[in-house]
């Protein structure tokens, strides 16, 4: 089942010429984990806020379940259609990682009490191999690695169809990469969401169903696949 | 998204932002505080222009312009006295009298002349045998109260003040305000002083007979006025004076129309004394009108000291201006600093709006809580204010009336003007608040972020 689909998608920032994403079109199914790739400043995270519905395109269409991000509420969309987590945290810093967590369930509606949103987010964040002294910390005073993890927490908190990350592993050592990794495969495989990870990590692809590589603005299935099976 | 979330994620923020909040408080306290200060500064000032005009009425001089001119009558003060132009009237009838059967104090022994010789021979002898028959004030003062226990209990400090309009000042000895008069009730009554009651051994109840010339078609004729005592009043003792009839305490007291009427059609010799003050200088052509209409001879110029009002009044009335002023420029700063302040605290909290839009919250939401997170931190920052601005406002406003010569006035913020402060404390947040979120949420959240990022 699709559960996004991009159509002749197109964007240039504000003031520049060139398209930063030149007719991408694609589809993503539920139950999948799909890689994204490619060189820096190719537009993988520009890609990544479309399809979150953080910015809109300049031209073409994202479709989730078959509906235009135009046309539906995205910030609905984004508090309980899509999980997301960004290269750079974007966490509340001031507040704690815990809370991170359940204000973010807050914001979805989901329908739990003060104390079933705590322990709700306190397993989340175990789970993800933030325990609970941490989890009690302000983000501010987490390492890099905490608050990728927080932000993980925080994107499957509400148990969203679609889960967008933006270089998710990039600050785990390659023990929490593994668990982080095996707990998208079962929000994909086991849950049935879909996945899509913006990536430069060969264990990422490795483990994904899909890979596109993003490259000139365009968007090419398969080409990690491809430089797997020639061991690069 | 519930709405609550968004409050209670506002709520917990005051705490989280200690610092910064604390800041925002302190600069909303320090205008609040500044603000009620400015305005008490204002009302106590107001008071005071209130209290200098309705003491300084500008009075009005009725100047003859021959010499020939005759006098206004007692109905003409009467008349003139009722115009809505005034603040205050002070009508006086006197006349000086004598008598065979009571002596004056400080009058010359044995030595009690006849009217028409002491007139012809004016500041003669019976200048030391001469009472003052006046009538005027009384009839209000008299009046107000129950005679003639009050009278006799009653200690007049201030003997100037029988002279005076009517004054809600008169009181009884045991400070309850004398009742209100009734014109004519006190026909051919007096009070007289308790020294002039010693020396003529008076009591209340007493008739008295004194003698009185007026002058009828150029000639003096003694008129005989026959009084009964309804009051003795305490008195200071006398100083010495080089007439009696200037003694003071040498007065015998009656209400206006008792003396008015002692001269009859065609006669004069009773002075009639009006001073009239208007409540404004403004008024004095509209009063001239009136008072013309009703009779007043174009022999009589009508004037009033304008200038000497103005000397008066003027630097109370500009204190009172620049108290207005200081408190709008008070108010200008406060909105100014307010608002700029509120702009930057959102300004700064961009990163902040720009993940809770991330995770899903929406514009309005965003903006609700941190509305919420203002008002609280103002509506904690007023109620400390409006404390601290009450305690300052009674100790500026007693020091500024005092500088004036004034009554001290009891300073306080009504609900209402509290209620206004608060209003436009809330209001000026808000405003500044929203325009700021209106403009960093009209972003899309991923704009605001990478800004922030």
């Amino acid at each position: 089942m699709t559960c996004l689909e991009l159509k002749s998608v197109s964007y240039r920032y504000g003031g520049a010429r060139d398209l930063v994403l030149d007719g991408i079109s694609a589809s993503f199914e539920m139950g999948k984990v799909y890689a994204i790739t490619g060189e820096s400043g190719s537009g993988k995270s520009t890609l990544l806020s479309l399809m979150s519905g953080l910015d809109i395109c300049g031209s073409g269409d994202i479709l989730y379940m078959g509906k235009s991000l135009r046309d539906i509420d995205r910030d609905a969309y984004r508090a309980k259609s899509a999980g997301v987590v960004f290269q750079s945290f974007n966490l509340l810093l001031n507040s704690t990682a815990l809370y991170n967590v359940t204000l973010s369930m807050g914001i979805s509606g989901i329908p739990l009490d003060s104390n079933g949103k705590k322990m709700a987010a306190q397993a989340l964040l175990e789970k993800v191999g933030v325990n609970s002294a941490t989890a009690s910390r302000k983000v501010l005073k987490l390492s890099g690695g905490e608050q990728q993890r927080v932000g993980i927490a925080r994107a499957l908190s509400h148990n969203p169809d679609v889960v967008i990350a933006d270089e998710p592993t990039g600050n785990l050592d390659a023990e929490t990469e593994s668990a982080i990794l095996k707990i998208f495969a079962d929000v994909a495989h086991g849950d049935g969401k879909c996945v899509i990870l913006v990536t430069h990590s060969e264990s990422v692809t490795a483990m994904a169903d899909e890979v596109f590589s993003l490259c000139d603005g365009k968007l090419a299935y398969g080409e990690a696949k491809r430089e797997d099976e020639f061991g690069l | 998204m519930p709405v609550n979330c968004a409050i209670e994620n506002a709520l917990l923020n005051i705490l989280k932002n200690k610092s910064r909040n604390i800041l925002l408080g302190v600069i909303t306290f320090v205008i609040i505080t500044a603000e009620v200060a400015g305005m008490s500064i204002y009302n106590a000032s107001g008071t005071i222009v209130k209290e200098f005009k309705a003491r300084f009425g500008s009075e009005v001089a009725l100047t003859p312009l021959k010499k020939s001119a005759e006098g206004i009558t007692a109905e003409q003060a009467i008349a003139f006295s009722e115009s809505e132009c005034l603040l205050s009237t002070d009508i006086n009838s006197s006349l000086t009298c004598r008598s065979d059967t009571l002596k004056a104090i400080g009058q010359t022994e044995g030595r009690s002349p006849n009217i028409i010789q002491g007139r012809e021979n004016y500041g003669g002898d019976l200048s030391n045998a001469a009472m003052r028959l006046r009538g005027g004030q009384f009839d209000k003062i008299l009046a107000e109260g129950k005679l003639p226990a009050i009278l006799t209990d009653v200690k007049f400090w201030n003997r100037s003040l029988l002279a005076r309009a009517a004054r809600p000042a008169f009181r009884a000895g045991n400070n309850d305000p004398i009742p209100s008069f009734k014109v004519g009730q006190y026909k051919n009554e007096c009070i007289v002083s308790s020294e002039f009651a010693k020396l003529n051994q008076l009591a209340v109840g007493d008739h008295i007979s004194v003698q009185a010339g007026l002058f009828e078609s150029g000639t003096l004729v003694e008129t005989s006025i026959s009084l009964t005592i309804v009051g003795i009043y305490v008195s200071a003792p006398s100083a010495a004076y080089p007439a009696s009839y200037q003694n003071p305490n040498n007065e015998i007291i009656a209400d206006f129309n008792t003396v008015a009427s002692i001269q009859k059609e065609g006669q004069t010799g009773v002075a009639v004394n009006a001073t009239y003050c208007l409540k404004s200088p403004e008024l004095l052509a509209l009063f001239e009108e009136e008072i013309r209409s009703k009779g007043l001879s174009p022999d009589f110029s009508v004037t009033t000291d304008e200038a000497g009002y103005r000397r008066l009044v003027g630097p109370i009335e500009n204190l009172n201006s620049v108290s207005l002023a200081f408190l709008l420029m008070l108010f200008a700063l406060g909105v100014a600093v307010m608002a700029l302040v509120s702009m930057l605290a959102i300004r700064e909290r961009k990163y902040e709006i720009g993940v809770l839009r991330a995770m899903g919250m929406k514009k309005g939401q965003v903006a609700l809580g941190l509305w919420v997170e203002t008002a609280a931190v103002t509506t904690v920052c007023f109620a400390l204010g409006m404390l601290a601005g009450g305690l300052l406002s009674q100790p500026i406003s007693d020091t500024l009336l005092a500088a004036s010569g004034s009554i001290p006035v009891s300073v306080s913020i009504s609900p209402l003007t509290a209620l206004e402060i608060f209003a436009v404390a809330i209001v000026l947040a808000s405003i500044a608040g929203f325009v700021s979120v209106s403009q960093i949420t009209k972003y899309e959240p991923m704009k605001i972020l990478m800004e922030r990022n």
